[in-house]
């Protein structure tokens, strides 16, 4: 029997329930958010509607490259390599039997005559990046700085170089054509709601706290018992999961599939997006998301050219501006704002701080 | 030790640190209930026992056996499942995480979950200011408030033996007090406790028996109240004599 062992103390469930609630906040506040975005997207043209549907793939994608890298902190380059898994897996189920005969006339003959519905086309876009990252993750979560950076990076390498090669199954460097776009808004904004709520939910379970245990402090997460490896995988194969559904929602968002996609600039695309946001929090991928979404579209408005109401002049910057913007804002935010929009918070935190500043006591009062 | 086989012992431990011989062949038993501190200047080597015990390295010769078991060059995740919880120095908390989920993760290895809550909840009533601050950042505690933090974190393992590494590091005194009458009424209720630290007449005070360690190597032991004063004392702490 050990010190302050079990005398049989009242255990407080309202206590415990009131706090889930409160944390549900976050969920909640992020699900209206992304239900509004698609509302008022629906009232706009076409042209918008194609952005704000590009930046909820986006941020399917965005929610799975967090559930690994901001849970663990450990860097993780591969993503977008389980991205085009993904998609190319959602593309091969769901491909009507014609069109895999003009492109890919070197398909297993099972495969080219199997057609499925596109739901369980775009839950096997899940599975089965899950399934090779359980593969693969084995070996590599053991790693963390440098060596994990080097192993993901090489994983989106080996993703790319086998899809753009693997003739008889992707067309090699051609383009896939004629997938059905069956992603509009409706779909985009349930997937990304889902995506976040799959988040949330990994967080708030044991793995996901032992997990965000061994970011804060490895020797005493391992002092507590926790297996870093086991629950580091664990999220590395939900987040490929997350990330497969996405690679499948741009493949049937675009309608036509090319490798070159799913490459650095992607990865360069949600990396930052993730960490303007602030890694640590699932809020901050969805703001850093919604907040670079809004940024590249004014650039690329301004590509174009703007005529300010009222004014002669077209304002026009020169073309490939927003590629250098976008870097210079993921410069700024490791300069000076390291834990991003969000400061590494999720929304019940930040009102949380905001109330126990007007009336908390000063720290030196408490520090003895 | 009164003649059992002792819970913890350390024969001949060596560790190197490259060319560093950081330990030289140290020995040292803890019996079941006992309070048995560790003191000794910056660099004997205190930390680098205590970690090696905890499975954070591996030794280059000597053994370790627990409960008879013998645990040399086993993994820091396993060493709680035998019932060793290590508090590394520093005060690591989880400091992006509440305290409470700090707390939670303490009781990682249990499977008795309803007792583990009751267990958890007897450390809120302990420490008021921990359940006051139960849903905040562990980060934004004072110092003495997470240092009592990791204690009932590592506690929440239900260990038999809980080894700390300078508890009192950089704590005002009356913190230091309150961390030390934890630890004696950890004793009252039958848990082992080794406990490395700096200040030696804090250690000396609260140990049954107490080693001192210079230079890698045990250069006196005994009772805690026959040291205090000890003509060689100084000599052994200082590393004046070999």
């Amino acid at each position: 029997m050990t010190a302050y062992a079990a005398a049989p103390h009242a255990i407080r469930p309202a206590e415990r329930l009131s706090e889930i609630w409160r944390r549900s906040a976050t969920l909640l506040v992020l699900i209206a958010a992304i239900a509004l975005l698609a509302l008022l997207a629906g009232q706009a043209d076409a042209v918008l509607q194609r952005r704000v549907i590009f930046c909820l793939v986006n941020l399917v994608a965005v929610v799975g490259l967090y559930i690994f890298m901001g849970n663990s902190g450990v860097l993780n380059f591969s993503v977008v390599g389980f991205m085009a898994i993904g998609a190319y897996t959602s593309a091969l189920l769901s491909m009507p039997a014609a069109m895999k005969g003009t492109f890919l006339p070197d398909l297993p003959l099972w495969l080219g005559a199997m057609q499925v519905p596109h739901m369980l086309a775009l839950l096997t876009a899940g599975v089965v990046p899950a399934l090779i990252a359980l593969l693969v993750g084995f070996p590599i979560m053991r790693l963390s700085g440098i060596g994990a950076a080097i192993a993901t990076l090489s994983l989106l390498f080996i993703a790319y170089i086998v899809l753009g090669n693997w003739d008889s199954l992707t067309g090699g460097q051609g383009s896939l054509m004629g997938l059905q776009t069956y992603v509009k808004l409706p779909v985009a904004a349930a997937v990304a709601g889902g995506a976040v709520a799959v988040a949330f939910w990994f967080q708030e379970t044991r793995w996901g706290i032992a997990l965000r245990a061994s970011r804060e402090d490895e020797v005493a997460a391992r002092a507590s018992g926790i297996r870093i490896p086991r629950v580091r995988l664990i999220a590395f194969v939900l987040g490929a999961f997350v990330a497969g559904v996405a690679g499948a929602l741009f493949a049937h968002f675009q309608g036509t599939l090319r490798v070159e996609n799913f490459y650095l600039d992607l990865t360069f695309l949600l990396m930052t997006m993730l960490v303007v946001g602030g890694s640590r929090s699932l809020t901050g991928a969805v703001a850093g998301t919604f907040a670079i979404s809004l940024v590249t579209e004014l650039l690329r408005q301004t590509e174009v050219g703007v005529t300010l109401p009222g004014a002669a002049v077209t304002l026009q910057t020169p073309a490939g501006l927003g590629d250098v913007a976008l870097a210079g804002v993921m410069l700024v935010i490791i300069l000076f704002r390291p834990n991003g929009i969000s400061g590494g918070r999720e929304i019940d935190e930040m009102w949380r701080r905001r109330a126990g500043r007007k009336h908390r006591k000063l720290p030196e009062e408490r520090n003895a | 030790m009164n003649g059992r086989a002792p819970l913890l012992s350390v024969r001949d431990l060596v560790v190197r640190y490259g060319a560093i011989t950081a330990l030289d062949g140290v020995s040292l038993e803890v019996g079941e209930g006992e309070i048995v501190a560790i003191i000794g200047p910056n660099g004997a080597g205190k930390s680098t026992l205590l970690s090696t015990v905890a499975g954070l390295r591996r030794p280059d010769a000597g053994g370790i056996s627990f409960a008879g078991t013998p645990i040399a060059g086993g993994a820091l995740e396993g060493t709680v499942r035998r019932g060793i919880a290590y508090v590394p120095e520093g005060r690591h908390v989880f400091a992006g995480l509440t305290v409470l989920e700090n707390l939670e993760l303490g009781a990682t290895v249990r499977r008795d979950r309803a007792e583990a809550r009751a267990h958890l909840e007897s450390f809120l009533d302990a420490f008021p200011i921990l359940r006051e601050r139960a849903g905040e950042a562990a980060g934004r505690l004072s110092g003495g408030e997470q240092q009592m933090l990791v204690i009932a974190r590592g506690l929440l393992s239900k260990p038999r033996l809980l080894m700390l590494d300078e508890p009192s590091l950089g704590l005002a005194p009356k913190i230091v007090d309150q961390v030390y009458e934890l630890v004696t009424s950890l004793r009252r209720d039958g848990l082992t406790v080794l406990v490395v630290e700096q200040n030696a007449g804090r250690a000396l005070a609260a140990a049954d028996r107490t080693y001192v360690l210079n230079a890698g190597r045990v250069r006196l032991q005994g009772r805690s109240a026959e040291l205090t004063g000890a003509p060689d004392f100084d000599a052994a702490y200082f590393g004046l004599k070999d």
